[in-house]
């Protein structure tokens, strides 16, 4: 007895989509801003000046 | 402006011992100052009340060739009409009324005053709520003529002051941080909008009841609820302006 | 990364227990509860429509804590946490709305009806919503985080007003599982057995998954802060 089975279906996929869109723009958040950092840092040894010396941060 | 709303919640202390009433009574004085300073001010220049009274009545002009009204439907939307030109034309009034301070730069002195800032917060809103209820007024009277539908009624009048209450409350304090943004007028809007729903809801579904008779218990919840909202956003108002207007 | 090993594996180990949980929940809403008499296989919805709720209502509460923390404190962490939990409020009452329409296609035989229930759901997130716009709106970092503590605090007024109405108000069709109504004022929870079981475990999840998305995201925040800090530490020694 699969009445309804369509809808039930689609509301389980929209909540699996809209949770993978979320954990998804996440990943791509770190991924462009770990990426950032590393640029960041190349040009900081490339230009000579003093490695990240700030405090790094224990909560969250 | 004999005990403006929300008395119970404003007073800071309970007025235990002879020397506590002062500043109890300095305070409402000082709330009293500030909305009578807007008010005559409106009173002087007439361009808030008579630009929100005109924009009211092109609202109900435009309500009524839209929706092309019949005697039966009139009576279930004239609620709804009230309720959505109220809400438009004071968030006219509301967006100028901090707007206007700030950039005349009498904003800053007003915080330089030695009053407390909740009584700057309440002399606004009393200020703003006294324009509403102007505009809710003559509204009243237009629709009564205009739809043939007689608003002047008892608890029609309660559900616009309290619905006026919390409306202007929550304006006033949204006001005053909208003032700060960069695009003021249309953030007002999407601010105040869905936080002051449910108190249009409650209002508009309450006076529905009224106006077509139902017997209390279709009525009563909302105005139940118009109640309980206004006390929570004054309330809040009285608590979170402090950290608004603060620099 | 840079936070502390016991932070880090702390929040590793909720991570799979979330992803473990999930998993599990899904599992039993397929599997462990059948079918029911009238509603069919669209009733299994209902189990992460309710887990979802469940989730933006602690998330938004976190928001207003986060919110009254921040106005005694000034400490720019409790920000982090307000932006962090309406945004991932945001998504799960998202989820609520959208697996709500695909229930009420079949059963109430159309996608939306402007009850006060739905109505006063969308208002809530119109209302969160607004609280990103304000965010946006205004320049100055220390105005912005205190103006959006004021406005965290007072939207919670919607989810309250989601909440009650339907126990205000008997005109709603949106059925009621839990607390008193008009209809039956002593309260109740009519549903048992594996429906119920089901139910509880899946507000489990959603509890849980919602407090591991809320911690990426604070950590996140952190992480764009600091390299921004470090890119105009750099610029300014070039």
């Amino acid at each position: 007895m699969a009445e309804y089975a369509e809808y039930m279906i689609l509301g389980y996929a929209t909540m699996a989509v809209i949770l993978g869109a979320m954990v998804l723009a996440m990943v791509l958040r770190y991924r462009s801003l770990t990426r950032e950092a590393r640029l960041i840092e190349q040009i900081a040894i490339e230009e000579g000046l003093a490695g990240d010396r700030e405090p790094r941060p224990d909560r969250a | 402006m004999s005990a403006p709303p929300g008395n119970a919640h404003s007073t800071p202390n309970k007025p235990s011992a002879g020397r506590v009433r002062r500043p109890v009574t300095a305070y409402w004085r000082a709330v009293g100052v500030i909305a009578w300073k807007d008010l005559r001010a409106e009173i002087r220049s007439r361009e808030l009340v008579t630009s929100m009274i005109l924009f009211t009545l092109m609202t109900v002009m435009v309500f009524s060739l839209a929706l092309e009204l019949d005697a039966d439907a009139r009576q279930n939307t004239v609620a709804g009409v009230l309720w959505v030109t109220v809400v438009f034309a004071g968030m006219l009034g509301l967006s100028r009324s901090l707007a206007a301070e700030k950039d005349r730069g009498s904003l800053d002195a007003l915080l330089l005053a030695p009053i407390d800032r909740s009584a700057l917060f309440f002399g606004k809103m009393i200020g703003n709520l006294v324009f509403v209820l102007v505009v809710a007024g003559v509204l009243m009277f237009a629709l009564t003529v205009m739809f043939n539908i007689t608003l002047i009624r008892p608890l029609i009048v309660l559900f616009v002051l309290l619905g006026s209450i919390g409306f202007t409350t929550v304006g006033t304090l949204f006001s005053s941080m909208s003032v700060h943004a960069r695009a003021r007028e249309t953030l007002l809007p999407i601010l105040l909008l869905p936080v002051v729903l449910p108190i249009l809801i409650s209002a508009v579904r309450g006076s529905t009841a009224i106006l077509n008779d139902l017997p209390s218990d279709d009525w009563l919840p909302w105005l139940q609820l118009l109640v309980v909202a206004d006390v929570i956003f004054l309330a809040a108002g009285y608590a979170l302006f402090d950290f608004v207007v603060e620099e | 990364m840079t936070y502390s090993v016991p932070r880090d594996r702390a929040l590793k180990g909720l991570t799979i227990a979330a992803g473990v949980l999930f998993v599990l929940a899904m599992l039993m809403d397929f599997f462990y509860v059948g079918p029911e008499k009238t509603q069919g296989e669209a009733q299994r919805i209902f189990y992460i429509h309710l887990g979802s709720f469940l989730g933006a209502f602690i998330a938004f509460a976190a928001a207003v804590v986060a919110g009254i923390r921040y106005l005694s404190s000034r400490e720019s962490r409790w920000d982090i946490l307000g932006l962090a939990s309406v945004e991932i409020g945001l998504g799960l009452s998202g989820i609520t709305i959208i697996t709500g329409m695909a229930w009420a296609k079949p059963i109430w035989n159309t996608w939306w009806t402007w009850d006060p229930r739905l109505t006063s759901i969308t208002i809530m997130w119109l209302a969160y919503a607004a609280y990103l716009m304000l965010r946006a709106g205004i320049d100055d970092p220390e105005r912005r985080r205190r103006f959006a503590a004021v406005y965290g605090i007072v939207a919670f007024a919607s989810v309250l007003f989601t909440i009650i109405i339907i126990r205000v108000r008997p005109d709603t069709i949106h059925p009621v599982v839990a607390g008193p109504t008009q209809a039956d004022p002593s309260g109740g929870f009519d549903v048992a057995g594996r429906i119920r079981d089901t139910l509880f475990f899946n507000l489990f999840t959603f509890s849980v998954i919602t407090v591991t998305l809320v911690w990426h995201r604070i950590r996140l925040e952190n992480l764009a802060e600091r390299v921004t800090r470090r890119k105009l530490d750099v610029l300014s020694e070039l």
